[in-house]
């Protein structure tokens, strides 16, 4: 086993992990942020995505023994103390989601999209999308979620 | 009838190495052989565990300490050492801004999605022995060179050497330390094309190509190159040799895309991506349409494909 430091969500842990073990594993059964799914396990649905160091990734992808020192964004990191992430309440307005389990890594992933390119077009959310897959919505109502998310970013 | 269940073996190391010198990992390497590999983006580890590929493994071997990320633009050349992330080198102003190496940026850039480019490194990209990939289809264009780190110390080789050893084999005695890429001189112009079942899939066929033309508006190099998931990896050479010495025009880059089409290996595996006839047409097109565009970024009118 090696112990590794990760900072999840803002609050650091100290964690033993195996030398194969995945930081999907890691984080669901070791830090209890069970917000990161588990589907394809290997990088084909985008449920397990988390942000580390401030770049999406597919968790089931990566290694946690070469995480260490890591920070690490899960859905359960959006929620402030001001309330849910605007992102949030728009995904509900907007039925930008019905079963919810590919919404987390979605969520991450235009999250990441905003906070570096806060007006993109529809073809840069896309691609920014483009690797998670949802067999509820059709994606047009989760496109126009980020959408109207950036035009409130902007009005702000 | 009661489904029959298949147990694979599973993967499980048991060691856990961030190698901080070259030393440590060829020793390493030496004394485990197979049973120890490197990670770069491991995106490929959980599939390959998955399948039951990776039982054998011991150790892992983090080369991350030896801090091999840079991208550095020497003026006549451009050094990507083994750790780049494939999202680096997409972005890469040295690289997407030089007419001579944007087939590079644009492979790098037909890596999907973010998430993988955000893991996958170059040094990796060459060495998993996977034969399809976007980014050393560019490379074998450019005529990158490996430089490896092998006991007897640092050597170079060429792309396409490099990857029939690590397609064919598992190298226990180097390993890769950067890709160089050197600029030509003149006027030149580059190009990637892929074609997949969808914009997310592997590539059924990529290609690489790389013109120049001289003041006379002849051609003076081609190189092009073609690989993907039923196209053997391989440059053009015959192909190539079509354009060489000639003006770029429709008829030469037809002639030059029918060559590319009648001499690329396919394989013939109807049942999963098409029938070889199918492939070889793929390849005609998707030559035609790279080489037509580096021939009207050279300036060249009127240039049509299919």
């Amino acid at each position: 086993m090696i112990e590794i430091t990760l900072k999840v969500n803002g609050q650091m842990h100290r964690v033993s992990v195996e030398p194969g073990e995945n930081l999907l594993r890691t984080l669901r059964e070791k830090i209890g942020t069970r917000g990161v799914k588990q589907s394809c396990d290997y990088g084909g649905c985008g449920a397990c995505t988390v942000i580390a160091n401030g770049k999406t990734v597919y968790s089931c992808m990566t290694l946690s023994a070469k995480m260490s020192d890591a920070e690490i964004t899960t859905v359960e990191g959006l929620e402030t103390t001001h309330g849910l992430d605007p992102l949030q309440t728009l995904f509900m307005e907007k039925w930008a989601l019905q079963c919810g389990f590919c919404t987390p890594g979605i969520l991450l992933s235009s999250k990441c999209l905003l906070d570096s390119n806060p007006n993109p077009s529809e073809g840069e959310i896309k691609e920014a999308l483009a690797g998670h897959v949802c067999r509820c919505t059709g994606y047009i109502k989760i496109i126009e979620a980020v959408r109207e998310a950036a035009e409130l970013r902007s009005r702000k | 009838m009661p489904e029959t269940s298949v147990v694979l073996p599973v993967f499980k190391p048991q060691r856990y190495v961030r190698a901080k010198t070259p030393e440590e990992v060829l020793s390493i390497m030496q004394t485990y052989r197979e049973k120890a590999r490197i990670v770069g983006g491991n995106t490929f580890l959980n599939e390959l565990a998955k399948r039951g590929l990776l039982s054998d493994v011991e150790v892992l071997l983090d080369i991350e300490p030896l801090e091999l990320h840079h991208l550095k633009d020497e003026g006549n050349r451009v050094v990507i050492g083994a750790s780049t992330k494939i999202e680096d080198l997409a972005h890469s102003p040295s690289v997407k801004n030089n007419a001579a190496l944007t087939a590079l940026a644009e492979a790098a850039q037909n890596v999907h999605p973010v998430q993988i480019r955000n893991l996958a490194t170059v040094g990796g990209c060459i060495s998993t022995g996977v034969p399809f990939l976007d980014v050393p289809v560019a490379l074998l264009a450019l005529n990158a060179e490996v430089r490896v780190v092998a006991k007897s110390g640092e050597k170079s080789m060429p792309i396409d050497r490099y990857l029939d050893m690590s397609l064919t084999d598992y190298m226990a005695d180097k390993f890769v330390k950067e890709l160089v890429v050197t600029l030509p001189r003149g006027s030149y112009s580059s190009c990637f094309r892929k074609f997949g079942l969808t914009g997310f899939d592997y590539a059924l066929v990529n290609v690489a190509a790389r013109t120049s033309l001289d003041i006379n508006g002849i051609c003076g190099d081609a190189s092009i190159a073609v690989g993907g998931k039923g196209v053997e990896l391989s440059r053009m050479k015959e192909a190539e040799a079509v354009l060489t010495g000639k003006p770029l025009n429709e008829n030469t880059i037809g002639a030059a895309s029918q060559k590319a089409s009648d001499t690329a290996k396919v394989e013939d595996d109807i049942p999963l991506r098409g029938s070889a006839e199918y492939k070889k047409h793929i390849v005609k097109v998707m030559v035609n349409r790279a080489l037509a565009e580096t021939a009207t970024q050279l300036g060249v009118k009127n240039i049509g494909h299919d």
